[in-house]
């Protein structure tokens, strides 16, 4: 399968749901890959550098 | 800055009035990345024919800013764990022959011995030779507090630097960075202070000869353009030192700065470039500087730049930007001095490592790229193999491990067994993941 990152604790692929971000006292939301079981988020490189990082630097001149 | 903006000084004002007085839902802090884009070089205070200080505004800006809440704290948090780093674990107070006081002190500032350790370390020599009744302070003189906007920790600062002096029973001040003595004679003024080029400047030339003929392009920094005295020094010891030596075209109409100052590369990273690049093609000649900012900012750029001091103490050091190396380095300038003293270096302890970490290229440039401390990175691996809590992309066979260090999340790819852990690459962002523990 592409694309598929696994938990490491849990053994399991994540899955896409819907997460919440904050920065500078502003919130939103994202669907990311999170592990069904315990939780645990991946954020990866494009999402990071890309979109994320656009909102960033919006946020700090809000 | 200020050119690329297109603004006036009149609508530079407005702008950060407005940011500092942001209407909910109708203005922004539009101003923000200006105010924090300011390098302090002091060249709109110079051009100005009314006399506006346009720097003098934005420090006040950036004051109130961070006190109102209104400042992203990961544009300064770097350099504020930086010159913690450099005013606890590499703090140097010494003075030769366990002598309770001394005349004068050599302040070496932060960012030489991060750099340039060796030469630091030749230069309290030096100076010592020049006049043995010379003690060192190795520390921060608080500008990056100041720079980010944060009174408290400024006066902290201030208030350390000034207990230590007196200690020492110091009336007079070498400075070795002309950026520390701009701020330590605004903050302590009841010193009298001397840059080290002057000093050396006064002394017998002849110590210095050139290891080799050349013609350098001399690069004043932005804190010496108001001190001509400190300009004519360097070039008096390049002369004394047989270097012949050229001023860089006078046309320059940009900063005076070589894009280091403020600390703005966090907030505009593009901008620094841009400016580094910029000051690099003034000249076809190979740049000599006093400031060791300005050589390594230069240096990054592909331009050929040196210390003074490594010219004139004959000593020629790799660029460092690595941020733990420029920590490691301020510890090595440190230990030298301290041996070359003969006195006990009590700070120096053995790290027991469980895991041996070798890094690709593609995630030293990230470190430099992002100010990341591989201290922080081997963390956040050790922490992720302890307690399972990681992540494996079966198709590029690497393991993921995140942990949010300050003000930033840092992602780090690897491969690792129970002795090496190979770093693959890494990246970071600045927001965070609610009820995620790591964020």
């Amino acid at each position: 399968m592409d694309n598929v990152v696994l938990c490491g604790r849990c053994g399991v692929p994540l899955e896409c749901k819907k997460t919440e971000f904050q920065y500078l006292g502003h919130y939103f939301y994202e669907e990311v890959p999170r592990c069904p079981k315990c939780g645990q988020v991946y954020i990866d490189r494009a999402l990071a550098e890309g979109k994320m990082a656009e909102v960033e630097q919006a946020l700090e001149e809000k | 800055m200020l050119k690329e903006r297109h603004k006036t000084p009149q609508r530079v004002v407005e702008d950060v009035y407005i940011s500092l007085n942001p209407v909910v839902n109708f203005s922004d802090r539009v101003a923000t990345r200006m105010i924090f884009g300011c390098n302090f070089c002091g060249s709109c205070r110079r051009s100005c024919p009314e006399g506006i200080d346009l720097g003098a505004l934005f420090q006040e800006a950036r004051y109130a800013l961070v006190k109102q809440g209104g400042a992203a704290p990961v544009f300064h948090d770097y350099w504020m764990r930086d010159m913690e780093h450099a005013n606890k674990d590499a703090w140097l107070l010494q003075t030769p022959h366990k002598q309770a006081t001394v005349r004068r002190v050599l302040f070496t500032g932060c960012q030489l011995p991060a750099s340039l350790p060796e030469t630091t370390a030749a230069l309290y020599a030096r100076m010592l030779e020049l006049d043995e009744n010379t003690g060192i302070l190795m520390g921060c003189c608080g500008v990056p507090a100041e720079w980010a906007g944060d009174a408290v920790r400024r006066q902290e600062v201030t208030d350390k630097l000034q207990s230590a002096l007196d200690g020492m029973g110091a009336s007079e001040v070498v400075t070795a960075c002309p950026a520390c003595q701009r701020t330590l004679m605004k903050a302590l003024p009841g010193y009298r202070y001397r840059s080290a080029i002057e000093v050396l400047a006064e002394a017998n030339g002849s110590a210095y000869a050139a290891a080799e003929e050349r013609t350098w392009g001399v690069f004043d920094p932005c804190a010496a353009k108001d001190v001509p005295s400190m300009q004519a020094a360097a070039r008096t010891l390049l002369m004394k030192a047989g270097y012949r030596t050229v001023g860089l075209p006078a046309e320059w109409t940009g900063v005076d700065c070589c894009g280091f100052g403020g600390h703005i590369y966090p907030a505009n990273p593009a901008l620094m470039e841009r400016i580094a690049y910029a000051h690099a093609a003034r000249s076809e000649q190979d740049y000599v500087t006093y400031c060791s900012n300005c050589r390594d900012v230069l240096s990054a750029v592909h331009k050929k730049s040196r210390h003074i001091f490594e010219l004139l103490l004959h000593k020629e050091e790799p660029l460092t930007l690595d941020p733990s190396y420029r920590r490691r380095n301020r510890m090595r300038a440190r230990k030298l001095i301290s041996v070359q003293s003969g006195a006990v270096d009590v700070c120096i302890t053995k790290v027991e490592k469980q895991m041996e970490f070798f890094y690709e290229a593609a995630a030293e440039q990230a470190l430099m790229r992002n100010l990341i401390l591989r201290e922080d990175v081997e963390h956040i691996v050790t922490e992720a193999e302890q307690t399972g809590e990681r992540l494996f992309d079966p198709n590029r066979s690497v393991t993921i491990a995140h942990g949010r260090m300050n003000t930033i999340t840092i992602w780090v790819e690897y491969m690792a067994d129970d002795a090496l852990c190979r770093v693959v690459d890494l990246y970071c962002h600045r927001m965070t993941v609610e009820g995620e523990r790591h964020g």
